[in-house]
């Protein structure tokens, strides 16, 4: 019994430490996002009024622990503790029932933990929903006396389905499961309870709805604060939440079969090589496909443009959400020109998401407009990004709501969102320097604001950054050529688009002010003056280094007489050799 | 000496435990504690729910007594708020209507001095308001919406009800909630989108319309009932938007096109009789008279929209209506020039003297307006009536009348900026208003942490019986009928 209690720690503990390895390598920066999507307050009332909710209770519990995931390791470390849990409380109930000491039964009660790591949750409000239930079926099958049994049954699953529902449907069928199973249960009695707490547990949600509630028939039953509730339920939710019985009843099945292996320390060594087989495999196939716009966002969320474009240096960039975060950086950073045409340019969308909807797209549209110094579009997206999300907030975005507000002169909407945020853990040092903003005159002597109002539009004009970017960028630009990111941002449009005669336009400004010109400008303008307008003392106007016109006569000299991949080989990275050879992204059609 | 210290300690206790009351050396000050929301020196209605307030700033713990002009004292206690007991405060507004309560507050600063701050007054008016006001909450905001409702809040109590959600309706969009002469059993309202149409409820029955025809340019928008049931106008409109880019501004709702039409409940039918259905002009947020004779409306003449977002000014207009008959005449009258500024949300007082309405500075659709006001005009001398106590710097919008004409309320900005809040304004026999009070919630910090506005509230009478979830019912199963167009 002691080597098998060995074992059985051993097993959990490998499971800890797989669930750990493999939430911190693939889900690192995920759940960094998603802590994002939830906002615990410090306050009597956040408590009492999601105590009236159903699931309340459960959905406190996952804000509170939630809260900490901007913390390293706190999402991978609760994540795995709480599956672990999962894995233990279930074992722990089928030995209630089976009281089995095989070691096939050992490894299956991971598999449904195991489900979690296949199917992510986004919130752990589901997770710790699944515990709660199992925590109050091992409760029932933990009391011996069959009549305090039936009573505690018909109360734990009215109180898990207040506090923490749907944790009721899985503690009433594993309930019911129990009674039908145990021997020592009166067979009549048994199935009978079992029959009861299974119609309770399906008529409760029907009586809350008529008494205490006003509520959708899905929230009745499962809460709404464990997914989006204008989405469909998740597969992933039925998967997992109905893995619990379906393995106790396999179980049941096959509780007479002889075990895997007759030798029962062979079978140990076996099931731990096994299930560190497994785990390794998972962990390493199971990235997320998404981790890299995830960190890009965690690192544009704390402003650390510079190392997004150090990272995007080393590493090919996956997906047009981090695409947007790369050019923005770069552009944010000064070095839009060096990367430019290096970055898998996509057109309008790599630059800002196209009419966004999405939780990134917003969170995207709301950086890119903020650095761009359209502080009312920041805001608007930061707005939409707030209310269209699950729980209706969304701190990250309060914070930009915060600052775009403070830019504004809107000092009273400032502080709305302010006084929500300093009721938090993580967000109130930001709110605790803001408080001293919301006077006039410390506003306009602050830095960050003075520079932001300074860029501000002032021509009124309805373009959408989002729908219409280089109109949008235009007028940016030409209220402030001083706009740096927006310059930047709006030359790269047009050479990527090879409209070459608008940046011409923008180049004779930049021309006044003595600016130095990047490497790749001099090219564009080289060709332009080359290509389109033969206007020599204009282009001797301009500061083209020689280095960049000698390579640029090579060029022309070279074009026709290279074969193409020399040519490429030879000038693949110059503004010239994209112009002429390189087909730029699709035109969004308007 | 043990005995000696435990005395010692249940001394201080004994001297410590004043029951929250102020004591030892207090400061008098003659100026107002700060109060959120701000009730001093506001009239109120005599059946108003407890007016629990919050005392800003750092403090230790804070002490009221409100003390009735009949001689009833009652004192609270707390660490920043005063959280009134139901039955004292009904106590105090039946023994002191028509009278005024004082309210002396205390606080007690971190370092344990207290503070007696100058004293308010809360007159009670012996006019009742209406017991029910029925809004929808919204996010403020841009094109997108996530959770919407319709609720319903007893202003006696605290007790707020959903008379429709959209989580229950698949999050489409539901507006336009209006009450027939504030009668809680007939009432209508819009569903967008999913389950998209015009519902009616008449004393539990429901209708479900589909109110596009091929004379009218989209479906019915801004409703008005008319008192005899039978008739409700709205507004047709062709509905923009675009966002601002400068500070100044955020947004701008216009209309490309719209007109004014009567529908009549009994025949299912918009009567173009009764109508007003012009190309050269813009006519938009109709209403009836109390009696049910005048149909009165906003007009501008039609021109570019959006080139013209920002000059175009509705008139306040009015034309007599022929309920028998179910038609219009044939003039129209101009009660407010739109010369210098644009008119909207006409409403006139159930008594039939005051008429209401808002005042931006162009186009019909305020809400983003931070210059939108409300003005009202006595309509026995057609002059207008100072409404400066009721206005402030932010936007102030909507409006609804009680019953008795009495009470108004209105949406204003004025707490934060952004969030559409409803304030309650006496308004005496003459037409003056008192200083609006912030609807009381249980918790006063409950609005710092609301992040819904409350559109359109309307004064009703009594509560809204249909059941959300029959609304829920009608809403997915039954079909929606055709409105003719004669």
């Amino acid at each position: 019994m002691k080597g098998l209690l060995t074992y059985k720690n051993l097993i959990f503990l490998l499971f800890f430490v797989g669930s750990f390895l493999f939430f911190e390598v693939n889900y690192r920066y995920w759940y960094r996002f998603m802590e994002q999507y939830s906002l615990f307050l410090n306050t009597d009332a956040y408590f009492s009024d999601l105590l009236k909710q159903v699931g309340g209770f459960n959905e406190y519990l996952t804000t509170f622990i939630t809260q900490f995931f901007v913390l390293p390791f706190v999402s991978s470390v609760t994540i795995a503790l709480l599956l672990t849990l999962i894995s233990i409380v279930f074992a722990t109930y089928l030995h209630k029932i089976f009281q089995f000491s095989t070691l096939n039964f050992q490894l299956l009660t991971l598999l449904p933990a195991f489900l979690f790591w296949l199917f992510p949750v986004e919130s752990i409000a589901f997770i710790l929903a699944v515990l709660t239930g199992l925590a109050a079926a091992l409760g029932y099958a933990s009391i011996k006396k069959p009549l305090v049994r039936y009573v505690a049954g018909f109360l734990l699953i009215t109180v898990t389905y207040l506090l923490s529902a749907p944790a009721y449907l899985p503690a009433a069928l594993l309930m019911t499961i129990y009674e039908c199973c145990t021997t020592t249960t009166k067979k009549g009695s048994g199935y009978t309870v079992s029959l009861g707490l299974l119609a309770w547990a399906l008529v409760l949600p029907l009586v809350a709805m008529r008494t205490c509630y006003v509520i959708p028939m899905r929230e009745a039953y499962f809460s709404r604060h464990l997914f989006h509730p204008e989405y469909a339920l998740p597969a992933s939710f039925w998967y997992i939440g109905c893995s619990f019985p379906m393995l106790s009843i396999g179980v049941w099945l096959l509780r007479n079969c002889r075990p895997l292996f007759r030798n029962e320390k062979l079978g140990r060594i076996a099931s731990v090589s096994f299930l560190t087989v497994v785990t390794v495999c998972i962990i390493y196939f199971g990235k997320h496909p998404l981790e890299q716009v995830y960190h890009y966002d965690w690192l544009a969320r704390n402003q650390q443009w510079d190392i997004i474009c150090e990272h995007v240096d080393k590493h090919p960039v996956k997906d047009k959400d981090a695409l947007v975060y790369a050019n923005l950086a770069y552009a944010h950073t000064g070095r839009f020109n060096e990367a430019l045409l290096r970055l898998p340019q996509i057109g309008d969308e790599g630059f800002i998401p196209h009419d966004p909807v999405t939780r990134l797209g917003l969170i995207e549209a709301s950086e890119v407009a903020w650095l761009l110094n359209h502080t009312n579009s920041a805001q608007r997206f930061a707005f939409v990004g707030v209310l269209s999300s699950q729980r209706n907030v969304q701190p990250r975005l309060m914070k930009r709501l915060v600052e775009t507000y403070l830019v504004n002169e809107e000092y009273k909407a400032a502080e709305k969102y302010m006084k929500i945020l300093e009721k938090t853990t993580f967000y109130k040092a930001d709110v605790s320097k803001w408080y001293k903003l919301l006077n006039p005159e410390t506003a306009a002597a602050t830095p960050w604001i003075a520079e932001k109002r300074s860029l501000n539009p002032v021509t009124d004009n309805p373009y959408d950054l989002t729908k219409t970017l280089p109109d949008a960028l235009a007028f940016l630009i030409d209220d402030h050529s001083d706009n740096k990111t927006a310059f930047e941002y709006g030359m790269g449009y047009l050479l990527l688009y090879k409209n070459l005669g608008a940046f011409i336009h923008y180049m004779e400004q930049l021309k006044e002010t003595g600016q130095p010109l990047s490497v790749l400008y001099q090219e564009a303008i080289c060709l332009y003056y080359n290509a389109v307008e033969n206007n020599p003392e204009v282009f001797h106007s301009y500061p083209i280094s020689s280095v960049v016109y000698s390579r640029f006569s090579g060029y022309l000299q070279q074009v026709r007489t290279l074969s193409p991949a020399l040519l490429a080989q030879q000038y693949g990275d110059t503004y010239y050799y994209y112009a002429q050879f390189v087909q730029p992204p699709k035109m969004p059609s308007r | 000496m043990k005995t000696a210290n435990s005395l010692l300690f249940f001394l201080f206790c004994l001297l410590s435990c004043t029951g929250g009351k102020p004591f030892g050396d207090i400061e008098m000050r003659n100026e107002s504690a700060s109060l959120f929301p701000n009730y001093a020196d506001v009239t109120i209605p005599p059946n108003i729910a407890p007016l629990n307030f919050r005392l800003e700033g750092e403090m230790k713990a804070c002490y009221a007594t409100l003390t009735g002009e009949n001689g009833q004292v009652f004192s609270y206690k707390g660490t920043n708020q005063i959280i009134l007991k139901p039955g004292q405060w009904k106590k105090l507004l039946t023994g002191n209507t028509g009278k005024s309560l004082s309210v002396t507050v205390s606080t007690q600063s971190r370092d344990g001095r207290w503070t007696t701050w100058q004293p308010f007054h809360i007159y009670i008016s012996p006019d009742s308001i209406d017991s029910h006001l029925v809004y929808r909450l919204i996010e403020p905001g841009y094109e997108k919406w996530h959770i919407v409702g319709i609720y319903q809040r007893n202003l006696e109590t605290f007790d707020e009800k959903p008379i429709i959600k959209n989580d229950m309706t698949g999050y489409n969009c539901m507006n336009c909630h209006s009450f027939c002469a504030g009668d809680p059993g007939l009432m209508m309202f819009h569903m967008r989108a999913t389950y998209g149409a015009t519902y009616i409820v008449s004393n539990g029955d429901i209708s479900k319309l589909n109110t596009k025809t091929d004379g009218t340019i989209s479906n019915m928008t801004y409703p008005y009932w008319h008192p005899s049931g039978r008739y409700i106008t709205t507004s047709v409109n062709d509905i923009k938007q675009f966002f601002h880019s400068v500070k100044e501004k955020k947004m701008e709702v216009f209309d490309f096109e719209s007109d004014v039409i009567v529908y009549d409940v009994e025949r299912q039918t918009i009567l173009s009789a009764a109508s007003i259905i012009t190309k050269d002009a813009f006519e938009t947020f109709p209403s009836f008279s109390p009696g049910g004779e005048w149909l009165y409306f906003c007009s501008a003449p039609a021109t570019q929209m959006p080139e013209s977002y920002d000059s175009i000014r509705y008139n306040l207009c009015r034309v007599s209506f022929d309920a028998a008959q179910g038609r219009i005449g044939s003039t129209i009258d101009t009660l407010v020039s739109a010369t210098l500024h644009s008119t909207t949300f006409p409403r006139i007082s159930p008594d039939g003297r005051f008429l209401m309405y808002t005042e931006t500075a162009y186009g019909q659709f305020p809400i983003w307006h931070k210059d939108a006001e409300t003005r009202m005009i006595d309509l026995s001398d057609c002059k207008q009536i100072d409404m400066s106590v009721m206005n402030s710097d932010d936007t102030d919008s909507y409006h609804s009348w009680s019953r008795n004409s009495r009470w108004v309320v209105v949406s204003s900005r004025r707490d934060n900026g952004l969030y559409t809040l409803p304030y309650l304004v006496h308004i005496d026999a003459s037409g003056h208003p008192s200083k609006p009070f912030l609807l009381p919630q249980k918790n006063p910090d409950m609005y710092d942490y609301f992040l819904y506005s409350y559109n359109i509230p309307e004064l009703v009478t009594g509560e809204v019986t249909v059941s959300p979830y029959a609304l829920q019912h009608a809403a997915q199963t039954f079909p929606a009928t055709q409105v003719r167009f004669e």
